[in-house]
């Protein structure tokens, strides 16, 4: 996790697109502080429970509030690993391009896993495609059923 | 004909399945139904909450409103529509609930949880067959706050708790091709007060398992691997979800109750025209949609099957 991000020069307007972990954390605090020191204007938004699975109206949302920015705005895209990837596809589908926007990454390179079978909450590298549950032993598929309340991605029971 | 065939609500109208909107207005607006099986699951419902409650009841504090809420539609409806098995009396708060098919009678003050034991929509659930799941809406989206659920189809209470109607569903492959899914999000978004809505939703398990949690997968979906061509017909149960969506006026809350019927194949072949129209069904059947149902591993024998009686009974 970065300590703090460099500001970029030569922008008219920047904007912070952050999911509810990133908005809070001290990194992205002091960033939005440093932009507010600034002449130009700055905008944060919180893109809460934003994950790959969830096609709401939040994606036409970030889409439809992203394509409407004029040349000259840079973009800082934070939040939790998996979630980041799916802003900065909005983002380029939007429009900005990779100079005009800066994707950064938060938490732990790990994510949690809720058990299906015995409940038990346990962090996994996010790679991993299955896993056996270190509290029953039943052997799990990570699968991408997201529950914000948990922070868990569901691990399934395999039969086979 | 056997009762369970009498009550089964065979879901199939073309020969043909996909995802759909398939609500329809629920013409006689009573979001319960006691079947032959009532003493039976309600034994089985209560044993499961008692053992399980975790898995079985979930709610959020703020819920206690609508909660009370469905307590109350569910008792106007059950002196209403099935007085030979209910009694309720109220004064002022103070009220008597007598079910007389347990032969249970149960005083309470109504809005004073405490005086139940219990949350008011776990006590109310412990009446009727059916599971009953409140989604709670605010900020444009219904979100699934409580709930008494002991007869899931393969999904998790406590997992899918305080998520709203995209994210519970997300795992649906296919569900969200075309836009199907906002459109039924925004239907369910204005169902009004005074018009509930009913839908069928189906599904084959193998083994006669009503309380398929996603909890006990592993035990009870075992069993998708013990179909052969000479058990299928008593193992593998068509498996019905009715459901039924009220508005609760004053929470804004929906009430979303989930009565399960399972028929066994060898039950649903006596009715010929369901055998058929279901055999149609299977055969069409896409991919996606019966690996999400869990009938891959058993989806061929049950259509053999089909075959079989279907030609069985154009010889004779």
């Amino acid at each position: 996790m970065p300590d703090s991000i460099q500001i970029r020069p030569n922008f008219r307007k920047f904007m912070i697109l952050a999911d509810s972990f990133a908005s809070s954390s001290p990194v992205i605090r002091k960033l939005a502080d440093d932009l507010a020191d600034r002449k130009g204007s700055v905008e944060l938004h919180e893109v809460e429970q934003f994950d790959s699975t969830d096609f709401s109206a939040s994606e036409n949302e970030i889409y439809t509030l992203l394509s409407s920015q004029k040349m000259g705005t840079f973009l800082y895209i934070a939040g939790l690993t998996q979630k980041v990837a799916n802003l900065q596809r909005i983002a380029l589908d939007a429009g900005f391009s990779d100079s005009e926007m800066e994707v950064i990454f938060l938490g732990e390179a790990e994510k949690q896993i809720f058990c299906a079978g015995c409940q038990d909450i346990f962090k996994v590298d996010p790679k991993l495609t299955q896993i056996t549950c270190q509290n029953c032993g039943l052997l799990l598929t990570i699968t991408d059923h997201y529950s914000p309340r948990l922070a868990c991605y569901l691990g399934y029971q395999e039969i086979k | 004909m056997s009762s369970r065939m009498e009550d089964f609500p065979f879901p199939f109208k073309d020969p043909t399945y996909r995802y759909s909107n398939n609500s329809l207005p629920l013409d006689k607006p009573v979001c319960f139904e006691i079947t032959s099986e009532y003493l039976q699951e309600i034994a089985f419902k209560r044993q499961l909450l008692q053992k399980y409650p975790e898995r079985c009841y979930q709610s959020f504090p703020y819920t206690m409103e609508a909660q009370w809420e469905v307590v109350e539609l569910l008792l106007d409806q059950m002196t209403h529509d099935y007085p030979e098995s209910f009694r309720f009396e109220r004064i002022g708060n103070q009220c008597i609930l007598s079910n007389l098919l347990t032969g249970e009678s149960f005083d309470f003050i109504f809005g004073d949880a405490t005086s139940l034991l219990m949350e008011p929509l776990d006590f109310i659930g412990r009446h009727v067959q059916e599971d009953l799941i409140i989604m709670m809406q605010r900020d444009g989206d219904l979100f699934l706050d409580a709930g008494q659920l002991c007869f899931p189809a393969n999904w998790s209470l406590q997992f899918n708790l305080g998520m709203h109607f995209m994210q519970i569903h997300s795992p649906i492959p296919g569900f969200f091709d075309e836009g199907l899914a906002e459109k039924i999000r925004r239907f369910l978004l204005r169902i009004e007060p005074g018009q509930p809505w009913i839908r069928r939703n189906w599904s084959l398990t193998a083994g006669e398992h009503l309380d398929s949690a996603l909890e006990t997968f592993h035990l009870w979906g075992q069993d998708r691997k013990r179909v052969t061509p000479d058990n299928v017909g008593e193992m593998v149960h068509l498996r019905v979800e009715v459901q039924k969506l009220f508005r609760l006026p004053r929470s804004n809350a929906i009430l979303f109750t989930i009565h399960t019927h399972l028929l066994s194949l060898q039950e649903l072949v006596s009715n010929q025209a369901w055998a058929e129209q279901f055999h149609s069904v299977l055969k069409e059947l896409p991919h996606y949609i019966a690996e999400y149902k869990g009938l891959l591993l058993f989806k061929d024998t049950v259509i053999r099957y089909l075959e079989d009686v279907l030609h069985k009974g154009g010889d004779v």
